[in-house]
């Protein structure tokens, strides 16, 4: 049954396809053509022979562009273009919606990705380069050699930055720096007990850039009890009256005002709400400032201009050696562009939100590729749609089109949609930020995009993309011959564009398939790091602090607390004891040992086990101050046999900081636990009884919430106006891997995007080699092909394809992640599955991405695919 | 009459001079061509439509999208006065053709 809408509709699309024929040029063919139909069938035609002669009389769509092309003027292929080169674009978008989609929406998760790793970086390079004297300031960081490599102290000796100032003609200036938040800030019944408080120097405000409301940088911090508040602070606690030579109280002491800074940049190492001057720590913490081997606080120097910071380097090396008299330690300078990328140091909690470089590297990459994926998108589809505009570029030419202008055409119309995914990028980045600052912990701002300079990038970006996306589609179009074309010869391009789009489409998968690979290793990893049995029971315990003997007996009396221990918990950053010797030690033997205290709940607290000998014992109250416990790794360095009663020297700081010397037995070997992370190797340890100063409760699982809650009421009634101090362990060690998480977070939305761009790819792909083969698929149907046979015909092309895809992939992905998992000394072997799991998904992914078209193409009646040409 | 150069400069004051009677629609300037030519001059729609976006482009006519007592979209178009003053011009211009070549075809006659 002839029906006449279908019909009209129909012709409609054909001249649809011709990109240069204008939506209303159709609109009024399509009203001319219903009007003759009208008057034909008014005349006693059918229906279906009045739509034959009016279209037989309209002319074929070829034939009516040829007459278009006359009446458009020959101008229109010289001089400014661009409005046209809209134009057509939009046109052609209009009509190919699919296809358009494909492009536009890779373009802008590749862009998207692209713009969010820039403002990352430019987030991350800004630290601290707010500083002056960025440039010639340097942070010294220790460097002892060990058996398992260097221990690298962001807490050099404590003398170090005056004795340099003072000996060395290259340093200018030194400041010493550390933060506490123990001690909380007070005025009248206002406390604000998390505040951060900066301890340094009085050269602070000279030395860094913070610069000063009101004080005077130069004196601000002389007096001992001086503090300087930052303008938030000063509005908590004053509100709108002036703080100057008012009184604050920190910890229980009184501190005069004496200047009002601005407060700290976000993109700041050094983190705090006010700063005290550094001669508070001998009281506060028995900090002797003449020690050598004293480590408490971070040191900072200026360079001379003109200085050489690695010979400042060696000379304060050396003079770190003669103090100590130790041969194996250095100094490294660390340029202070360099504290927030670049450190990965001991006792460094002062330098806050650190970043990684390298981190930032892979993600930088990592975006490069994706928007290299939505690239080669952008022009494989725009390839294999050329023979589709074959006719239009063939036309343009033979009406006097030159080859300049038609390249300059499609790669204008390449911009155009590289500018529109740059919209929807845009759009996409307005609503992922929040999210994405979640899982980076960032604070990005979406307002950031429009800095000039930032935005300048992006734009560039963008129009390069769009000229690399376009480039090749528009040089291979500009070439064709135009004679060939309008006969019609060219179908589908030629072989070596084929060998490329398959090789394009590997490329796609390859990386794919390399970022599926490395997120399921890593997230071995770090199951594996989450169920390691660490030689301690982390699981319920809780590190606090008590502020007297009657708060102590208050909580332990309850029931909910199943044992308690004095000790250095798991998980706690330990120094390494400044010697340990024993009868026939070799005296170039330089391993350290780290030092812990634990009391004799140690053992029921943590349900560490026991190797050999026996643990503390509080019937023993020589054990106090005569034995001591090592783990089997110290055990081993103590020399063949039994470690049992053998007398080991110890020479430490004490918790009143001085360095003091003992002898001990040992009378035990614990077994071995893992003390800090899985990076590292398991590292020689001894254990004294006293020295701890926190304290460890085992608390009934099933009550964790409200024993902490009561833990909080014992600390008010006790310790009022001091900051409710406590963690779980969990959380502690939890925290070692929080980078690690982060990556594998990160990775693992990179991995989605890859996917997401390549299957898009493959679908677009797909729908056009559906297309040309729609004749052979008819024909093979009706010589009585089965649909799922086509099918199968139509997809196996695409899984050879994602499958050596694969095959590529694998050894770089597992190339790097070895490389990353290198970094723990106790990993994972990544193993076929990661692999194999990755081949599988990438297979299944894309069978589901070109199934869609191909079971179409394949269920389609013969009839309308043999006559579709 | 078929030379197709011919029809293409003929086209603009045919569909002027059309119009100088009032507002029409594509098919129908169509079928009054075909009327007034008896039947000698057969333009396509291809041909029509981009001559009157050029004549549109160049301000001799206007036209707006209407619904027809058929209830059908179309388009229509009318003269401007530049229009109306381009039509006299064309008017002059054939007629001056036309009796130039009447006395050349009336000497060349005669020569015979």
């Amino acid at each position: 049954m002839f029906d006449l809408e279908k019909a009209i509709r129909a012709w409609k699309r054909s001249l649809e396809k011709n990109p240069s024929l204008e939506d209303t040029y159709i609109s009024e063919l399509e009203a001319a053509l219903r009007d003759e139909v009208a008057d034909r069938v008014k005349r006693g035609e059918s229906p279906e022979e009045a739509f034959r002669q009016a279209r037989s009389g309209m002319g074929e769509p070829q034939a009516i562009d040829a007459e278009f092309a006359k009446v458009r003027s020959p101008r229109r292929f010289g001089g400014a273009l661009f409005g046209n080169y809209v134009r057509v674009a939009l046109r052609k978008m209009r009509r190919q919606k699919g296809y358009s989609f494909i492009t536009v929406a890779g373009l802008a998760v590749g862009l998207a990705c692209c713009v969010l790793m820039m403002l990352w970086v430019a987030d991350e390079l800004s630290y601290d380069r707010f500083h002056a004297n960025r440039d010639s300031i340097y942070r010294l960081i220790a460097e002892t050699p060990n058996e398992t490599g260097t221990m690298r102290d962001a807490h050099p000796a404590t003398p170090l930055g005056p004795a340099a100032k003072a000996g060395l003609p290259e340093v200018q200036d030194f400041c010493r720096y550390r933060t506490s938040s123990f001690y909380g800030v007070k005025r009248g019944d206002k406390a604000f007990l998390d505040e951060v408080i900066g301890v340094a120097d009085p050269s602070f405000f000279t030395f860094f850039t913070f610069p000063l409301i009101k004080g005077d940088p130069k004196t601000a911090l002389d007096g001992p009890k001086s503090v300087v508040i930052t303008e938030t602070l000063a509005r908590k606690l004053f509100g709108d009256a002036d703080p100057m030579g008012q009184l604050v109280t920190v910890t229980q002491d009184a501190f005069t005002v004496t200047g009002i800074m601005r407060d700290v940049p976000r993109n700041s190492s050094m983190r705090f709400s006010c700063v005290i001057p550094m001669v508070n720590m001998h009281d506060y913490h028995h900090v002797d400032f003449e020690n050598w081997d004293s480590k408490f606080v971070a040191a900072y120097v200026r360079l001379a201009p003109g200085a050489d910071a690695s010979r400042a380097g060696s000379k304060l090396s050396d003079l770190l050696r003669t103090k100590l008299n130790k041969p194996s330690i250095s100094i490294r300078l660390q340029g202070l562009k360099d504290v927030h990328l670049r450190s990965d140091f001991a006792f460094d909690q002062d330098n806050v939100d650190q970043g990684s470089a390298s981190t930032l590297t892979l993600f930088s990459i990592a975006a490069a590729a994706i928007l290299l994926l939505a690239c080669i998108n952008f022009m494989n589809l725009a390839t294999a749609r050329a023979s589709n505009r074959g006719k239009e570029v063939g036309l343009r030419k033979v009406t006097g089109a030159r080859r300049s202008d038609i390249v300059r055409q499609f790669l204008g119309e390449s911009v155009i949609q590289a500018m529109l995914g740059l919209g929807l990028a845009f759009l996409l980045i307005w609503a992922i930020l929040p999210l994405f600052n979640n899982l980076a912990g960032k604070q990005l701002a979406f307002a950031w995009l429009f800095r000039p300079g930032l935005l300048a990038i992006v734009l560039g970006v963008t129009v390069g993309t769009g000229l690399l996306a376009g480039s090749y589609p528009a040089f291979c179009l500009a070439s064709f011959q135009p004679a060939a074309v309008l006969r019609g010869s060219f179908l589908g391009g030629s072989r070596g564009q084929a060998v490329l789009r398959k090789g394009l489409i590997v490329l796609q998968f390859a990386l794919t398939v390399f970022f599926l690979v490395g997120t399921l290793i890593v997230d071995k990893q770090l199951r594996f790091i989450r169920t390691k049995d660490l030689g301690v029971d982390t699981h319920y315990v809780v590190s606090t602090a008590f502020r007297s003997e009657p708060h102590r007996q208050a909580i332990l009396a309850d029931p909910r607390i199943l044992s308690s221990s004095w000790s250095t918990p798991p998980g706690g950053e330990l120094r390494a004891a400044l010697d340990v010797s024993w009868n026939g030690k070799n005296p170039d033997d330089h391993t350290s040992f780290l030092r812990a205290a634990a009391d004799p709940d140690f053992l029921e607290v943590f349900r560490a086990k026991m190797a050999e000998g026996r643990f503390f014992s509080k019937e023993m109250e020589s054990d106090r101050t005569d034995a001591v416990i090592v783990n089997e790794t110290a055990a081993r360095v103590l020399g063949p046999g039994s470690p049992l009663g053998k007398r080991l020297t110890i020479t430490a700081m004490s918790n009143a900081g001085r360095t003091e010397t003992s002898t001990y037995s040992v009378i035990g070997v614990i077994k071995d636990f893992h003390q800090t992370t899985l990076r590292q190797a398991i590292e020689p340890m001894v254990f004294t009884w006293a020295g701890a100063y926190g304290i460890n409760l085992r608390i009934e699982a099933a009550h964790l919430d409200e024993t902490i809650k009561f833990l909080e009421r014992q600390w008010k009634a006790y310790a009022p106006g001091f900051r409710f101090i406590y963690n779980f362990l969990d959380d502690k060690i939890d925290s070692f891997y929080k980078q690690d998480r982060k990556t594998r977070s990160i990775l693992g939305v990179f991995t989605v995007l890859a996917l997401f761009t390549a299957c898009l790819g493959l679908v677009g792909l797909a729908a056009f080699i559906a297309e040309k083969r729609t004749k052979e698929i008819g024909v093979r149907k009706v010589l009585g092909a089965s649909a799922r046979g086509l099918v199968l015909m139509q997809s196996r092309e695409f899984l050879v394809w994602v499958l050596a895809a694969n095959v590529l992939a694998w050894p770089a992905a597992y190339l790097a992640a070895g490389r990353w998992l290198q970094g723990f000394a106790y990993r994972v072997r990544p193993g076929i599955a990661p692999a194999v799991l990755a081949a599988v998904f990438s297979l299944l992914v894309a069978l589901l991405s070109v199934a869609y078209k191909a079971v179409r193409a394949a269920t389609a009646n013969p009839t309308g695919s043999l006559r579709y040409e | 009459m078929s030379s197709d150069t011919l029809v293409a400069a003929s086209a603009k004051p045919m569909v002027l001079a059309l119009l100088l009677s009032g507002e029409s629609y594509g098919y129908e300037i169509l079928q009054r061509v075909r009327r007034v030519s008896g039947g000698e001059l057969a333009w396509s729609s291809a041909m029509l439509y981009p001559v009157l976006r050029r004549m549109e482009k160049d301000g001799l006519i206007r036209s707006d999208w209407r619904v027809s007592e058929e209830n059908r979209m179309r388009k229509y178009y009318r003269l401007t006065d530049h229009g109306r003053e381009e039509c006299a011009k064309e008017k002059s211009r054939w007629l001056s053709v036309q009796s130039a070549l009447r006395k050349v075809w009336a000497t060349a006659a005669a020569a015979d």
